[in-house]
Protein backbone atom coordinates (compact mmCIF):
# COMPACT_ATOMS: atom_id res chain seq x y z
CA UNK A 1 0.00 0.00 0.00
CA UNK A 2 2.89 2.63 1.22
CA UNK A 3 1.42 4.79 3.88
CA UNK A 4 4.37 7.06 3.09
CA UNK A 5 3.50 7.30 -0.55
CA UNK A 6 -0.30 7.21 0.34
CA UNK A 7 0.64 10.80 2.48
CA UNK A 8 1.93 12.59 -0.30
CA UNK A 9 -0.80 11.56 -2.67
CA UNK A 10 -3.38 12.65 -0.80
CA UNK A 11 -1.39 16.39 -0.21
CA UNK A 12 -1.22 16.91 -3.92
CA UNK A 13 -4.53 15.58 -4.64
CA UNK A 14 -5.75 17.97 -1.88
CA UNK A 15 -4.41 20.65 -4.23
CA UNK A 16 -6.14 19.47 -7.23
CA UNK A 17 -3.20 17.51 -8.80
CA UNK A 18 -4.82 15.12 -11.48
CA UNK A 19 -2.05 12.45 -11.51
CA UNK A 20 -2.24 11.86 -7.66
CA UNK A 21 -5.98 11.27 -8.11
CA UNK A 22 -5.82 8.98 -10.76
CA UNK A 23 -2.75 7.18 -8.89
CA UNK A 24 -5.08 6.82 -5.55
CA UNK A 25 -8.12 5.96 -7.91
CA UNK A 26 -5.50 3.34 -10.03
CA UNK A 27 -3.87 1.62 -6.32
CA UNK A 28 -7.46 1.37 -4.12
CA UNK A 29 -10.51 0.74 -6.97
CA UNK A 30 -9.78 -3.24 -6.68
CA UNK A 31 -9.76 -2.96 -3.15
CA UNK A 32 -12.23 -0.97 -2.86
CA UNK A 33 -14.63 -3.25 -4.93
CA UNK A 34 -13.08 -6.50 -3.23
CA UNK A 35 -14.75 -4.75 0.18
CA UNK A 36 -17.65 -4.01 -1.73
CA UNK A 37 -18.27 -7.26 -2.57
CA UNK A 38 -17.46 -9.13 0.51
CA UNK A 39 -20.40 -7.33 1.72
CA UNK A 40 -22.73 -7.07 -1.28
CA UNK A 41 -21.84 -10.68 -2.85
CA UNK A 42 -22.77 -9.04 -6.45
CA UNK A 43 -20.20 -8.09 -8.83
CA UNK A 44 -22.00 -5.33 -11.09
CA UNK A 45 -22.99 -3.72 -7.30
CA UNK A 46 -19.82 -3.72 -6.14
CA UNK A 47 -18.50 -2.12 -8.80
CA UNK A 48 -20.40 0.97 -8.73
CA UNK A 49 -20.17 0.89 -5.09
CA UNK A 50 -16.51 0.83 -5.24
CA UNK A 51 -16.08 3.63 -8.03
CA UNK A 52 -18.98 5.81 -6.05
CA UNK A 53 -16.97 5.62 -2.90
CA UNK A 54 -13.70 5.85 -4.13
CA UNK A 55 -14.76 8.78 -5.53
CA UNK A 56 -16.49 9.90 -2.95
CA UNK A 57 -13.78 9.82 -0.81
CA UNK A 58 -11.14 11.61 -3.30
CA UNK A 59 -13.74 14.77 -3.07
CA UNK A 60 -13.51 14.59 0.85
CA UNK A 61 -10.03 14.39 1.09
CA UNK A 62 -9.98 16.96 3.59
CA UNK A 63 -12.09 15.32 6.17
CA UNK A 64 -9.41 11.90 5.66
CA UNK A 65 -7.43 13.30 9.43
CA UNK A 66 -4.98 11.61 8.97
CA UNK A 67 -3.41 10.59 5.18
CA UNK A 68 -1.50 7.56 6.30
CA UNK A 69 -4.48 5.84 6.79
CA UNK A 70 -6.34 6.91 3.59
CA UNK A 71 -6.99 3.44 2.82
CA UNK A 72 -8.73 2.51 6.21
CA UNK A 73 -10.63 5.39 6.04
CA UNK A 74 -11.29 4.52 1.86
CA UNK A 75 -12.48 0.72 2.68
CA UNK A 76 -14.42 2.42 6.23
CA UNK A 77 -16.46 4.28 3.23
CA UNK A 78 -17.11 1.16 1.25
CA UNK A 79 -18.18 -0.57 4.49
CA UNK A 80 -20.76 2.00 5.29
CA UNK A 81 -22.34 2.16 1.42
CA UNK A 82 -22.62 -1.26 1.11
CA UNK A 83 -24.02 -1.78 4.41
CA UNK A 84 -26.29 1.42 3.33
CA UNK A 85 -27.34 -0.31 0.26
CA UNK A 86 -28.34 -3.85 1.58
CA UNK A 87 -30.14 -2.07 4.61
CA UNK A 88 -32.12 -0.08 1.91
CA UNK A 89 -32.88 -2.71 -0.41
CA UNK A 90 -31.55 -1.17 -3.38
CA UNK A 91 -29.27 -4.34 -4.09
CA UNK A 92 -29.92 -6.00 -7.05
CA UNK A 93 -32.33 -8.74 -6.18
CA UNK A 94 -30.99 -11.91 -6.76
CA UNK A 95 -27.13 -12.83 -6.45
CA UNK A 96 -27.14 -14.69 -9.99
CA UNK A 97 -28.24 -11.61 -11.54
CA UNK A 98 -25.07 -10.01 -10.64
CA UNK A 99 -23.25 -12.87 -12.10
CA UNK A 100 -25.79 -12.65 -15.20
CA UNK A 101 -25.29 -8.28 -15.30
CA UNK A 102 -23.22 -7.02 -18.43
CA UNK A 103 -21.70 -10.43 -19.31
CA UNK A 104 -24.24 -10.77 -22.62
CA UNK A 105 -21.67 -9.92 -24.44
CA UNK A 106 -18.51 -12.17 -22.35
CA UNK A 107 -18.28 -15.16 -24.80
CA UNK A 108 -16.30 -16.78 -22.09
CA UNK A 109 -18.67 -19.37 -20.53
CA UNK A 110 -16.20 -20.58 -18.49
CA UNK A 111 -15.38 -18.06 -16.60
CA UNK A 112 -19.60 -16.81 -15.89
CA UNK A 113 -19.60 -20.87 -14.53
CA UNK A 114 -16.60 -20.09 -12.48
CA UNK A 115 -17.57 -16.78 -11.23
CA UNK A 116 -20.86 -17.97 -9.84
CA UNK A 117 -18.92 -21.14 -7.98
CA UNK A 118 -17.05 -18.60 -6.24
CA UNK A 119 -19.52 -15.93 -5.55
CA UNK A 120 -22.07 -19.00 -4.31
CA UNK A 121 -18.90 -20.44 -2.17
CA UNK A 122 -18.26 -16.84 -0.94
CA UNK A 123 -21.73 -16.95 1.02
CA UNK A 124 -20.36 -19.75 3.15
CA UNK A 125 -18.08 -16.64 4.67
CA UNK A 126 -18.62 -14.21 6.99
CA UNK A 127 -18.16 -10.80 5.72
CA UNK A 128 -14.82 -10.17 7.49
CA UNK A 129 -13.42 -13.12 6.74
CA UNK A 130 -14.70 -12.49 2.42
CA UNK A 131 -12.96 -9.29 2.99
CA UNK A 132 -9.75 -10.99 4.34
CA UNK A 133 -9.61 -13.52 1.74
CA UNK A 134 -10.17 -11.41 -1.16
CA UNK A 135 -7.88 -8.44 0.12
CA UNK A 136 -5.36 -10.90 0.22
CA UNK A 137 -5.83 -13.40 -2.56
CA UNK A 138 -7.74 -10.76 -4.68
CA UNK A 139 -6.01 -7.98 -4.19
CA UNK A 140 -2.20 -9.33 -3.03
CA UNK A 141 -2.28 -7.29 0.51
CA UNK A 142 -0.36 -8.44 3.26
CA UNK A 143 -1.59 -9.57 6.43
CA UNK A 144 -0.16 -6.08 8.03
CA UNK A 145 -2.28 -4.24 5.75
CA UNK A 146 -5.09 -6.19 5.94
CA UNK A 147 -4.59 -5.41 9.34
CA UNK A 148 -4.16 -2.01 9.44
CA UNK A 149 -7.16 -1.66 7.27
CA UNK A 150 -9.87 -3.58 8.78
CA UNK A 151 -8.57 -2.86 12.20
CA UNK A 152 -7.62 -6.18 13.26
CA UNK A 153 -4.38 -8.20 14.75
CA UNK A 154 -2.31 -9.42 11.74
CA UNK A 155 -3.08 -13.07 13.76
CA UNK A 156 -6.95 -12.78 13.47
CA UNK A 157 -5.89 -11.86 9.70
CA UNK A 158 -3.91 -14.79 9.25
CA UNK A 159 -6.85 -16.99 11.24
CA UNK A 160 -9.36 -15.09 9.13
CA UNK A 161 -8.10 -16.53 5.70
CA UNK A 162 -6.91 -19.96 7.05
CA UNK A 163 -10.94 -20.36 7.98
CA UNK A 164 -11.90 -18.49 4.51
CA UNK A 165 -9.54 -20.23 2.70
CA UNK A 166 -10.89 -24.12 3.92
CA UNK A 167 -13.76 -23.10 3.50
CA UNK A 168 -13.88 -21.94 0.23
CA UNK A 169 -12.07 -24.69 -0.77
CA UNK A 170 -14.70 -27.12 0.45
CA UNK A 171 -17.43 -25.75 -1.15
CA UNK A 172 -15.81 -25.23 -4.39
CA UNK A 173 -14.68 -28.83 -4.19
CA UNK A 174 -18.20 -29.93 -3.13
CA UNK A 175 -19.85 -27.78 -6.21
CA UNK A 176 -17.41 -29.34 -8.32
CA UNK A 177 -18.67 -32.78 -7.67
CA UNK A 178 -22.03 -31.88 -8.07
CA UNK A 179 -21.79 -30.59 -11.40
CA UNK A 180 -22.66 -33.72 -14.31
CA UNK A 181 -20.05 -35.26 -15.61
CA UNK A 182 -18.01 -35.23 -12.13
CA UNK A 183 -20.25 -37.66 -10.40
CA UNK B 1 3.23 -16.11 -4.20
CA UNK B 2 1.25 -17.63 -1.73
CA UNK B 3 0.59 -21.18 -3.18
CA UNK B 4 -2.57 -21.29 -1.01
CA UNK B 5 -3.80 -18.86 -2.78
CA UNK B 6 -7.42 -18.72 -3.87
CA UNK B 7 -8.06 -18.25 -7.72
CA UNK B 8 -9.98 -15.06 -7.81
CA UNK B 9 -9.26 -14.34 -11.30
CA UNK B 10 -13.40 -14.36 -12.62
CA UNK B 11 -14.13 -12.25 -10.06
CA UNK B 12 -11.11 -9.60 -10.84
CA UNK B 13 -12.27 -6.45 -11.81
CA UNK B 14 -8.93 -6.26 -13.39
CA UNK B 15 -9.48 -9.03 -15.94
CA UNK B 16 -10.34 -6.55 -18.67
CA UNK B 17 -7.79 -3.38 -18.41
CA UNK B 18 -9.49 -1.36 -20.73
CA UNK B 19 -12.55 -1.62 -18.84
CA UNK B 20 -10.54 -0.87 -15.69
CA UNK B 21 -9.08 1.94 -17.04
CA UNK B 22 -12.73 4.05 -17.99
CA UNK B 23 -13.54 2.97 -14.44
CA UNK B 24 -10.08 4.94 -12.71
CA UNK B 25 -11.22 7.71 -15.23
CA UNK B 26 -14.81 7.94 -14.53
CA UNK B 27 -13.64 8.20 -10.88
CA UNK B 28 -10.97 11.02 -11.59
CA UNK B 29 -13.50 12.79 -13.65
CA UNK B 30 -16.27 12.54 -10.42
CA UNK B 31 -13.85 13.42 -8.26
CA UNK B 32 -12.87 16.43 -10.21
CA UNK B 33 -16.05 17.15 -10.79
CA UNK B 34 -17.18 20.94 -8.82
CA UNK B 35 -19.23 19.99 -5.95
CA UNK B 36 -21.74 22.60 -4.27
CA UNK B 37 -19.90 25.12 -2.46
CA UNK B 38 -20.30 25.54 1.07
CA UNK B 39 -22.36 28.69 0.29
CA UNK B 40 -24.80 27.29 -2.17
CA UNK B 41 -25.33 24.31 0.55
CA UNK B 42 -25.73 26.93 3.68
CA UNK B 43 -28.28 28.81 1.49
CA UNK B 44 -29.79 25.54 0.76
CA UNK B 45 -29.92 24.92 4.36
CA UNK B 46 -31.24 28.65 5.36
CA UNK B 47 -34.23 27.88 2.64
CA UNK B 48 -35.56 25.12 4.58
CA UNK B 49 -35.63 26.97 8.03
CA UNK B 50 -37.51 29.68 5.76
CA UNK B 51 -39.95 27.42 4.45
CA UNK B 52 -40.51 25.87 8.24
CA UNK B 53 -40.72 29.61 9.59
CA UNK B 54 -43.08 30.49 6.42
CA UNK B 55 -45.27 27.40 7.72
CA UNK B 56 -45.26 28.52 11.47
CA UNK B 57 -46.30 31.61 11.15
CA UNK B 58 -49.05 31.23 8.57
CA UNK B 59 -50.38 29.01 11.25
CA UNK B 60 -50.15 31.41 13.75
CA UNK B 61 -51.99 33.46 12.10
CA UNK B 62 -54.67 31.38 10.84
CA UNK B 63 -55.22 29.97 14.30
CA UNK B 64 -56.96 33.17 15.84
CA UNK B 65 -59.34 33.28 13.00
CA UNK B 66 -60.27 29.53 13.62
CA UNK B 67 -60.76 29.89 16.90
CA UNK B 68 -63.05 33.19 16.34
CA UNK B 69 -65.32 31.00 13.85
CA UNK B 70 -67.82 29.79 17.32
CA UNK B 71 -68.52 33.94 17.38
CA UNK B 72 -68.47 34.17 14.01
CA UNK B 73 -72.81 34.01 13.46
CA UNK B 74 -73.51 36.71 16.18
CA UNK B 75 -70.85 38.77 13.97
CA UNK B 76 -72.82 38.07 10.53
CA UNK B 77 -76.29 38.99 12.74
CA UNK B 78 -74.58 42.56 13.32
CA UNK B 79 -73.42 42.98 10.38
CA UNK B 80 -76.66 41.70 8.40
CA UNK B 81 -78.43 45.16 10.23
CA UNK B 82 -76.62 47.45 7.70
CA UNK B 83 -76.92 44.74 4.86
CA UNK B 84 -79.37 46.68 2.32
CA UNK B 85 -80.92 43.52 1.32
CA UNK B 86 -81.73 42.78 4.94
CA UNK B 87 -83.17 46.24 5.38
CA UNK B 88 -85.36 46.12 2.40
CA UNK B 89 -86.56 42.95 3.36
CA UNK B 90 -87.66 44.06 6.94
CA UNK B 91 -89.24 46.98 5.32
CA UNK B 92 -91.44 44.38 3.25
CA UNK B 93 -92.28 42.47 6.14
CA UNK B 94 -93.28 45.00 8.93
CA UNK B 95 -94.80 47.12 6.26
CA UNK B 96 -92.91 49.86 7.11
CA UNK B 97 -92.78 52.58 4.16
CA UNK B 98 -88.86 53.83 3.95
CA UNK B 99 -88.47 57.78 4.03
CA UNK B 100 -86.26 59.07 1.02
CA UNK B 101 -83.54 59.37 4.10
CA UNK B 102 -83.59 55.70 4.72
CA UNK B 103 -83.21 54.38 1.16
CA UNK B 104 -80.78 57.44 0.67
CA UNK B 105 -78.83 55.79 3.06
CA UNK B 106 -79.30 52.24 2.53
CA UNK B 107 -78.08 52.68 -0.92
CA UNK B 108 -75.32 54.99 0.32
CA UNK B 109 -74.28 51.97 2.89
CA UNK B 110 -74.57 49.70 -0.66
CA UNK B 111 -71.97 51.83 -2.24
CA UNK B 112 -69.76 52.31 0.20
CA UNK B 113 -69.49 48.42 -0.29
Amino acid sequence: MGDEADTVLVARARHGEVAALETLARRYLRAAYAVALAIVRNVADAEDLAQEALMGALQRLDQCRDPSRFAPWLLQGVRNRALNQIQQGKSRAALLDGVVHGEAVEADATRVLLRRRLLVALEHLTATQREVVLLHDLEAWTHGEIAAALDMSEVMSRQHLFVARRALREHLQDDSNKEPGHG
Amino acid sequence: MDDDRIDFSALDVKRDPARFERMVQAVVAGARAPSPSPLVLALVGWGRAAVAVAALVAVMAWLPSMLRGGSGASESTTESASDPVELVSSWARTGQVPTDVDLFQALGGSDAR
